[in-house]
C-alpha cells in the first residue's frame, strides 16, 4: 500500500483530454443505472397478487427506510404494509443484492485472471460454496452456519483451482486456470451429489430446490445474510477498481508498478468467495450472471474497471431482479431463477461469442 | 469532489455509492417490528383444536381454506355459502375426485373459489399469501403443511383455525376438525352429532363381530406396490386401531419397514393384503396376483388381495362418514362367516344420513371397487342384489 502511494504521488500525471462521448458515458451510464436499479426495486414491489400502486409502494419503502417511528395514522392499510415489508421487499432485495454481488464478482474474477470466460461458476467457487451449503444443511446448521460453511467451501474451491493451475506450472495461462476450475467444479458437484444421497427424506427436497437457485422464502434474516457480505465486500472491491486495471495488465507489469500481486489476488479471492458464498447460502446456485453481465457492461462502458465494476454490479442487479419478476409475475409459476439465468445467459454468451468472432475477448 | 488516500476523486467515480447506501438503508427497514392486524370491532370467540381462543369478526365474512381442500369443512358444516376461497387449482383437481364434489358440485364449478378468475397468477407460497390477504376472509382454515402459511398468518394476529399437526390419530383429527368447524358456523351440535353417529356404527360392528373374544385373527397388510419399481413398497402403519376393530392382526407389527423393502413383505406373509393408491404404476389386485414377486404369499395363494374401499374418492377428510364403513368392509372380508353383508347398504345410509345425498349403484360399485376386486375371493357379497344365503348357511 505504501509503495503504491509513493508511486501514485511521484509519477507525473499527464491529463488525457476527454472526448464528449466519454464524458457522457462517464456520467450518464452510472447515473442511469443507479436510477434504474432504484426504480426497478420499487416497480418490482408493485408486482403480485395483491394490488399495489407504484406511489404507495414508494411511500411505504420511504417510511420504512426513514429513521424514527412509522406514522400513527399511515396512508396505507395493514395489508399493504404487510405485503411490502414482509412478502415482497425481502424477495426484491434478495434478488437485487444477489445480482449485484454476482456482477461484481464476475468482473473482479475476469480482471484478476485476465480471462473474459471466467465467472464464479466456471472457477468452481459456486460449486464449492454450494457444497458447503448442502453440508451445513445435512448437519442441520443454523443460517449463519450455512453461510460460514458455504464461504469455506467457496474459498477451498478457489484455492484448489489456483493450486492446481500452479502445480501445472502454468498458473498464468488462462486456459489452464479455466480447466482447473472446471475439474474442481466437477469434483465439488460430485460431492454435492454424494451429500444429496446421504440426506434424509426431509432434507433432500429442500436441498434439491435450493440448489436450483430460488428466492422463494425470502425474509429479513436472509436479506441481512446477503446484504452485509455483499455490500461490505463489494464496497472494498469498488475501492480497488483501479488496482484491477493494473492487475489486468499482467503480473509483471503490475509488480513493476509496485503492486503486491499475490496479496491482492488472495484478497480478491477472499472477497469474491465471501460475496458468492452469501449469495449461494441464501438463494442456491444462480449461474451465468457473473459470466454474462460483465460482457454486457464492457460493451456499454469499455474495459476500464473504474466504470466497469459498478456498471456490471448494477446491470447484474437489474438482470436478476428482472428475471425474478418474470418468474413470479408473467410465467404463472415459480420457476427457479437459477434455471432462468441459465436459459437466458447461454444464448446471450453464444451471441457475444459469435459477435466477437475471436477479436472481442481479448480487447482488454 | 471526494478525497481518498490517492487524491481527489471526481463525483462521477463515486456514483456507485448511491445504490449501495440506498439498498443498505432499505434493507434496514425490514427489521422494523412486523405489522399486526387489529382485532375486529365486533367479534365472537371460537376455540381452536388446542383450546386457544380465536377472535372471529362479526358479521362473519367467510372461510378461506389453506393448504388443503374444503371437503372436511363442507362435510362438517354443510355451509358452502361461507366459502370465499377453496384452494389452488391443484386442490380443485383433488376435490373433483372426492365424494364431496358430488354433493357440492357448485363449489367445484365456481372459478372464483379456486384462484382462477380473481388474480392473474396464483402459484407458489409467495402468491398464495398475497391472494389470501386479498380475499379478506373471516377465518383461515386448513392444514399447515409445506410452506407453513398458517403459521405465517398467525404471526400477524389473523384468525386461523384447525392446524391439526399435533393430533396423533386420524380419529382424533376427525373429531377435532368436526368440533372446530361446527363451532365456527355457530352450530357445535352438528359436530357432536357426527361424532356420535360415527361411534354408533363402530358400536354396532363390535356388537356383531365381538373382536375381543376372538382366539385367532387373520393377519393383514395395507400396502402399495409398483410394477415399475420391483423393490418399492409402501406400508400403511396407521391402521392398528382399525385392524383390531375389524378382527384382524397387523402383519407389519414388529417389522421395521423402509420404503424400498419388498423382501420383508414376503417374510411377513400376511393372510390378507389390502392395496392402496392408484397413481404412479400402483398395482391393483389383478396385477398383484400375477406379479411373480408375490407368488409365495399366503394372500396370493388364497386370492385374498383387495383394492381398498373408497380409494381416491375418500382421500380427503371423509373419515367420520366412511371410515366406519371401511372398517366394516375389512371385517366382512376377514370374517364373512360372522357378519351380515351390510357394507353396500351402510355406504348408502351414511351418505344419505350425513349429506342427504343418495348414492346410485354405480357410485357404490366404485366405492367398493367391485371391478378391480373381481378376481379376489369373497367379494361377491358386495355386488348388487346379493342374497346373503352363504352367511345364513354358515351361521347355521
Amino acid at each position: 500500500m505504501t509503495e503504491m502511494t509513493i508511486v501514485a504521488k511521484t509519477l507525473p500525471v499527464t491529463p488525457i483530454p476527454m472526448k464528449l462521448s466519454d464524458k457522457w458515458f462517464g456520467w450518464a451510464i452510472p447515473l442511469l443505472l443507479d436510477v434504474g436499479v432504484l426504480v426497478a426495486v420499487l416497480a418490482s414491489l408493485c408486482i403480485g397478487a395483491y394490488p399495489m400502486s407504484f406511489g404507495q409502494a414508494a411511500r411505504i419503502v420511504m417510511h420504512l427506510a426513514w429513521p424514527g417511528p412509522l406514522p400513527a395514522n399511515p396512508p396505507w392499510s395493514v395489508k399493504e404494509i404487510t405485503v411490502v415489508q414482509v412478502i415482497r421487499l425481502p424477495r426484491v432485495l434478495l434478488a437485487t443484492l444477489a445480482g449485484l454481488g454476482l456482477g461484481i464478482s464476475g468482473t473482479a474474477l475476469q480482471a484478476m485472471m485476465r480471462n473474459p470466460l471466467v465467472g464464479p461458476d466456471i472457477v468452481g467457487v459456486s460449486s464449492g460454496a454450494a457444497f458447503g451449503g448442502v453440508l451445513a444443511m445435512l448437519w442441520d446448521f443454523s443460517p449463519a452456519g450455512i453461510i460460514g460453511l458455504a464461504f469455506c467451501g467457496g474459498m477451498l474451491a478457489m484455492a484448489c483451482t489456483f493450486s492446481l493451475a500452479k502445480l501445472s506450472e502454468a498458473d498464468t495461462d488462462s486456459m489452464i486456470q479455466i480447466l482447473a476450475g472446471v475439474f474442481i467444479g466437477a469434483f465439488f458437484l460430485a460431492l454435492i451429489d454424494l451429500i444429496k444421497h446421504l440426506a434424509n427424506d426431509a432434507q433432500l427436497p429442500t436441498m434439491a430446490y435450493w440448489l436450483l437457485g430460488t428466492f422463494v422464502g425470502a425474509d429479513a434474516k436472509k436479506v441481512a445474510m446477503i446484504a452485509v457480505p455483499t455490500l461490505c465486500a463489494g464496497a472494498v472491491l469498488m475501492t480497488m477498481r483501479w488496482r484491477l486495471n493494473l492487475l489486468s495488465l499482467g503480473d509483471i507489469d503490475a509488480k513493476t508498478l509496485g503492486m503486491n500481486v499475490a496479496m491482492l489476488r488472495w484478497l480478491i479471492i477472499g472477497l469474491v468467495s465471501l460475496i458468492v458464498a452469501s449469495q449461494v447460502a441464501v438463494s442456491g446456485l444462480v449461474g451465468w450472471v457473473g459470466l454474462v453481465v460483465p460482457h454486457i457492461a464492457r460493451m456499454l462502458v469499455g474495459p476500464d474497471h473504474r466504470r466497469l465494476l459498478p456498471t456490471a454490479g448494477l446491470l447484474g442487479a437489474l438482470f436478476v431482479l428482472s428475471l425474478d419478476d418474470l418468474t413470479r409475475a408473467l410465467l404463472k409459476a415459480e420457476i427457479p431463477v437459477g434455471v432462468l439465468t441459465a436459459l437466458v445467459g447461454t444464448p446471450v454468451i453464444c451471441f457475444l461469442l459469435w459477435k466477437s468472432q475471436g477479436k472481442g475477448w481479448g480487447c482488454e | 469532489m471526494i478525497r481518498n488516500s490517492f487524491g481527489l476523486v471526481h463525483p462521477r467515480e463515486a456514483l456507485w455509492l448511491v445504490p449501495f447506501v440506498c439498498l443498505g438503508i432499505i434493507a434496514l427497514g425490514l427489521f422494523r417490528p412486523q405489522p399486526k392486524f387489529p382485532a375486529p370491532a365486533q367479534s365472537r370467540i371460537v376455540r381452536d383444536e388446542t383450546g386457544k381462543p380465536v377472535q372471529i369478526a362479526v358479521p362473519f365474512r367467510g372461510v378461506a381454506v389453506v393448504g388443503s381442500t374444503p371437503d372436511g369443512y363442507l362435510m362438517d358444516t354443510h355451509a358452502p355459502e361461507f366459502l370465499v376461497h377453496a384452494g389452488d387449482p391443484d386442490g380443485r383437481k383433488r376435490f373433483a375426485g372426492l365424494m364431496e364434489s358430488l354433493v357440492y358440485p357448485e363449489v367445484l364449478k365456481k372459478d372464483s373459489l379456486w384462484d382462477a378468475g380473481l388474480f392473474k397468477y396464483a402459484h407458489g407460497p409467495y402468491a398464495e399469501f398475497e391472494t389470501l390477504l386479498a380475499y379478506d376472509p373471516g377465518v383461515f382454515l386448513g392444514y399447515d403443511g409445506g410452506f407453513s402459511l398458517l403459521t405465517q398468518l398467525r404471526n400477524f394476529d389473523l384468525p386461523v383455525l384447525a392446524d391439526w399437526g399435533h393430533q396423533k390419530t386420524n380419529e382424533q383429527v376427525g373429531f377435532s376438525v368436526a368440533r372446530v368447524d361446527s363451532a365456527l358456523i355457530g352450530h357445535p351440535e352438528l359436530g357432536e352429532a357426527r361424532i356420535a353417529s360415527y361411534r354408533r356404527v363402530f358400536a354396532d360392528l363390535e356388537k356383531e363381530l365381538q373382536p375381543s373374544l376372538m382366539d385367532s385373527r387373520p393377519s393383514v397388510l395395507t400396502m402399495a406396490a409398483s410394477s415399475r419399481d420391483r423393490t418399492g413398497v409402501s406400508v400403511a402403519r396407521w391402521r392398528q386401531d382399525d385392524y383390531f376393530r375389524a378382527g384382524m392382526d397387523d402383519a407389519s407389527q414388529g417389522w421395521a419397514i423402509r420404503g424400498d423393502d419388498a423382501e420383508r413383505i414376503l417374510a411377513m406373509d400376511p393372510d390378507i393384503v389390502i392395496l392402496m393408491g392408484t397413481g404412479n404404476g400402483a398395482e391393483g389386485p389383478r396385477e398383484f396376483l400375477q406379479d411373480p414377486r408375490w407368488f409365495g404369499l399366503k394372500a396370493t395363494e388364497s386370492r385374498r388381495v383387495y383394492k381398498d374401499y373408497g380409494v381416491d374418492a375418500l382421500k380427503g377428510n371423509a373419515g367420520l362418514t366412511f371410515s366406519p364403513v371401511e372398517v366394516r368392509w375389512m371385517a366382512e372380508i376377514a370374517h364373512p362367516d360372522r357378519l351380515q353383508p351390510r357394507v353396500r347398504q351402510l355406504s348408502r345410509e351414511r351418505m344419505y344420513e350425513e349429506f342427504g345425498y343418495l348414492l346410485n349403484e354405480d357410485q357404490i360399485d366404485y366405492l367398493l371397487q367391485i371391478k378391480e376386486n373381481s378376481d379376489s375371493i369373497g367379494v361377491r357379497r358386495f355386488i348388487r342384489n346379493y342374497q346373503s344365503t352363504s352367511y345364513q348357511r354358515s351361521s347355521k
